[in-house]
């Protein structure tokens, strides 16, 4: 092999002193994010954690899901109503805890936080659908991103090459400064945040001066609302569809042994011993959506909530078919529409009827609307 | 696959390997038009068969060209050739053009007549390759260079990646003789060229792009309800925007063939520095600029016919060559802009002080103006906002303004734009960064590198060029 020149010898030198150096520095950056600053790398658990720690001792109610959730209720059109329609002396404090990509798995570690908190809900409702439970676990890629650490990798690794997420993997230990920029420049100040996103905590007032002649309106209350949808929507809804839901979840379907199902009975058990009702909401979604979960997969998914709910003590509520695909404006959100009506019908239909500061209400679940 | 996105960076690492590990020369430049074809393929796999038509019309009229003694036939030979290039060119670029601009015509005349409607997709770097095509013919028909023999070559020639979609045009006299020269592995050059990758990166994805999405497309996609304050802003922003973004493309271009071991002409040389509009075109987009004088204005008569002519000349060159950019009116107006300026670059007197040092900013501010006022026609989405645009700088406007973080980024990047206009001219980098200790000079490449993570925006635009 010929001899480098100097200029030659100080290039390579130069080269790999930038490659050795920008590689410490990523881990570094990673390290930093998971120890130091662990709510850059998830920005959405900061902000409900700071929502709830305005008064963590008011959330008597708290949600916790996906962006469905997130997106599809209305905190205070829930506080009001329960307020009303239960009499309560002071109003419900509602949170909604729910966060994109939020399944089972991070549920768990969201209600950690929340108890370590102060948070202490007399009812905690939990989204449900088959994905959810699925053992395929879709959403770890996420999850990899903002939450799982250097010592969770060798219990996550199989789940990780099954699932196809060894790319998001690489990404969050190579190149942390990439996949976190924003929220990196966002936390010292050097981008702007996100505004205008709708309240996460109606904390409502500590007593209540209701009339005593105040009646609920319930049948304009529960008036489905003008939901035509325009031109197209149909297939938007398909496309969206094939968009958000990767086949891989629903292909081999199962639920026992998975990441999701033991992560969500686990997160039962500790509601119960904590005293906090546990309520499973099915989350609606389109009948073009429905259509994927085919008869096997029900059949699993029901199974399944009947033997936990059995064993945990919790109910769940089926609400998948309650809304028109009108008041959606994708295969599985919903509208500004959409969520007004889902937030009364489960707070009139669902939530009240359960309420948990009447004792003696039986825990059966109600008819859909 | 685009340079600024991941997959690009896998795949060239696979090519750069492969590529270095191969021994003989000939093997390493057929791996390269592979990799050329999968890069161009991974577009739309169908217009590599437009590219090889074309490519084999001119390389079979090129041998001929050489081959023939009669100067007629040599002639004629050139012209099948230009033909060829310029109708493929013509029939995707500039037919929906040529339709809609009858039907105007027609509907103003009073004529009713129905166009027939078009859908075609414009191939990538069409523009480009059908310029170099060109060149080569007509160099093999002036006897500047020998006909390529081998139609590897002259594939490789017009398909090498790094330069196949934007730029730059280059030569065939600058780039085939690198063909027959074997190679060797170079720490040098790979240094030199990952650091130009980077600095087009930045240049690309930090300063054009985010000065596109916070100053830029707003403004320009409503300019009636914006004031002069934001319509200026966002003037001198796309300024720099396109600066950045197609000198940002060549530096990735020109240090990806450096990686490889090839030497791409340079196409950028701080423009914006230039004290004249002649001077100017001498920096900017050089490798289109000399095309045009070498390829079009010379054989139009260039300055040899008198005064008149010379302009005529200089204003058709000009509106010619905003014709390429694209099939819209504005970018013939820029062109013909450009061409007027010149023109009367010429034909204004300049007395010995305009060469002073006091007078060169004046001469460069008025220049970097008078391009500015140019790039609204190029940018404006149609004349009448390009109007609107122009009324707005030059009357007192009322109307929205921009936010305090747009502006704050707008002049950030200008100074970062000052910054490295002023270090590219006055200080000898090279020199200076042998100075420094190389664990320093690597540490300072390693934090560029993460800079650059840090800044880039959440989303990424395309190249401006790529639409040409």
């Amino acid at each position: 092999m010929a001899r480098l020149n100097q200029g030659q010898r100080r290039a390579r030198a130069k080269l790999i002193w930038a490659a050795s150096l920008f590689v410490a520095a990523q881990l570094l950056a990673g390290l930093l994010l998971e120890h130091v600053w662990p709510w850059v790398r998830f920005p959405d658990a900061e902000k409900v954690l700071s929502a709830a720690a305005v008064r963590p001792e008011r959330a008597d109610l708290v949600f916790l899901g996906s962006s469905r959730f997130e997106t599809g209720l209305d905190v205070c059109e829930i506080g009001t109503l329960l307020e009303r329609q239960q009499q309560l002396p002071r109003a419900c404090g509602v949170l909604n805890a729910a966060v994109p990509a939020c399944d089972p798995f991070l549920a768990e570690f969201l209600v950690d936080q929340l108890l370590e908190a102060g948070v202490q809900p007399r009812c905690l409702v939990l989204e449900m659908s088959p994905e959810l439970l699925s053992r395929y676990h879709n959403w770890l890629g996420f999850h990899l991103i903002r939450l799982l650490r250097w010592e969770d990798l060798p219990a996550r690794l199989p789940d990780v090459v099954r699932t196809g997420n060894v790319q998001h993997l690489l990404c969050w230990r190579l190149l942390p400064v990439l996949l976190h920029r924003q929220q990196i420049l966002q936390h010292f100040g050097l981008a702007p945040e996100l505004s205008g996103m709708p309240p996460r905590y109606n904390l409502g007032a500590d007593t209540v001066d209701r009339p005593a002649n105040l009646t609920i309106d319930m049948k304009k209350l529960l008036c489905l609302p003008a939901c035509d949808p325009p031109p197209g929507h149909q297939e938007a809804i398909r496309q969206a569809l094939a968009h958000n839901t990767p086949r891989r979840w629903l292909l081999n379907y199962r639920i026992d042994g998975g990441a999701n199902a033991a992560a969500l009975e686990r997160l039962l058990g500790r509601c119960r011993q904590q005293g906090i009702r546990v309520l499973l909401v099915g989350v609606p979604v389109t009948e073009t959506h429905r259509q994927t979960w085919t008869p096997p997969i029900l059949a699993a998914y029901h199974d399944y909530l009947s033997r936990v709910c059995a064993a945990y003590g919790c109910t769940f509520v089926s609400c998948h078919d309650w809304l028109p695909d009108g008041l959606f404006r994708d295969n599985h959100h919903v509208s500004e529409a959409g969520k007004r009506y889902f937030s009364r019908l489960l707070a009139l239909r669902v939530l009240a009827p359960l309420c948990p500061d009447d004792a003696s209400t039986s825990a059966s679940a109600p008819a859909s609307p | 696959m685009n340079f600024i996105k991941s997959a690009f960076v896998g795949y060239f690492c696979v090519v750069f390997l492969v590529y270095w590990s191969i021994r003989t020369q000939r093997r390493r430049l057929l791996w390269l038009l592979a990799a050329s074809c999968f890069f161009y393929m991974s577009w739309n796999p169908w217009f590599i068969l437009l590219i090889f038509a074309s490519t084999s019309v001119d390389y079979l009229v090129a041998l001929q060209v050489e081959r023939t003694p009669d100067p007629t036939r040599r002639r004629l030979l050139v012209l099948l050739s230009v033909a060829v290039n310029l109708s493929i060119l013509a029939g995707f670029k500039y037919a929906l053009f040529a339709l809609r601009t009858t039907q105007t015509l027609c509907t103003a005349l009073g004529i009713p007549v129905a166009m027939p409607t078009l859908d075609v997709i414009l191939p990538l770097g069409i523009s480009f390759y059908t310029f170099e095509a060109i060149s080569y013919v007509v160099d093999v028909y002036r006897g500047k260079i020998a006909a390529i023999r081998s139609p590897l070559d002259y594939a490789l020639y017009i398909l090498f990646f790094p330069h196949l979609v934007a730029g730059p045009i280059v030569r065939s006299g600058d780039f085939v003789p690198q063909l027959g020269r074997h190679k060797r592995f170079s720490w040098l050059r790979l240094q030199a060229g990952i650091e130009l990758f980077v600095l087009g990166l930045i240049k690309k994805a930090v300063i054009a792009d985010h000065l596109a999405q916070a100053v830029v497309d707003p403004v320009f996609a409503s300019p009636g309800t914006y004031g002069s304050a934001a319509l200026w802003l966002a003037t001198l922003g796309y300024a720099l925007q396109i600066y950045g973004d197609f000198s940002g493309y060549s530096d990735m271009a020109i240090g990806l063939a450096h990686m490889l071991g090839f030497k791409l002409p340079a196409n950028f040389n701080m423009p914006y520095f230039a004290g004249n509009i002649a001077e100017f075109w001498r920096r900017w987009h050089i490798s289109l600029s000399s095309w045009l004088r070498d390829y079009l204005y010379v054989p139009l008569g260039g300055n040899r016919h008198g005064t008149w002519s010379t302009y005529r000349n200089l204003l058709l060159t000009m509106a010619l060559g905003g014709l390429w950019h694209g099939a819209n009116w504005t970018f013939i107006l820029w062109g013909a802009y450009h061409g007027m300026l010149l023109a009367l670059h010429r034909a204004c007197p300049k007395p010995a002080w305009f060469q002073s040092l006091w007078f060169r900013p004046v001469a460069g501010l008025t220049t970097f103006l008078s391009v500015c006022i140019g790039w609204v026609f190029f940018r404006a989405q149609s004349l009448t906002d390009a109007l609107t645009i122009l009324r707005g700088l030059f009357a007192p406007t009322a109307g929205e303004v921009l936010t305090e973080s747009s502006v704050h980024l707008a002049l950030a990047c200008a100074a970062v734009m000052l910054l490295g206009h002023l270090l590219g001219t006055f200080v000898r980098l090279r020199r200076l960064e042998q100075r420094l200790q190389v664990g320093v000079a690597g540490a300072a490449l390693a934090a560029v590198v993460i800079m650059y993570f840090l800044l880039l925006p959440q989303d990424s635009k395309g190249f401006i060029y790529f639409q040409f």
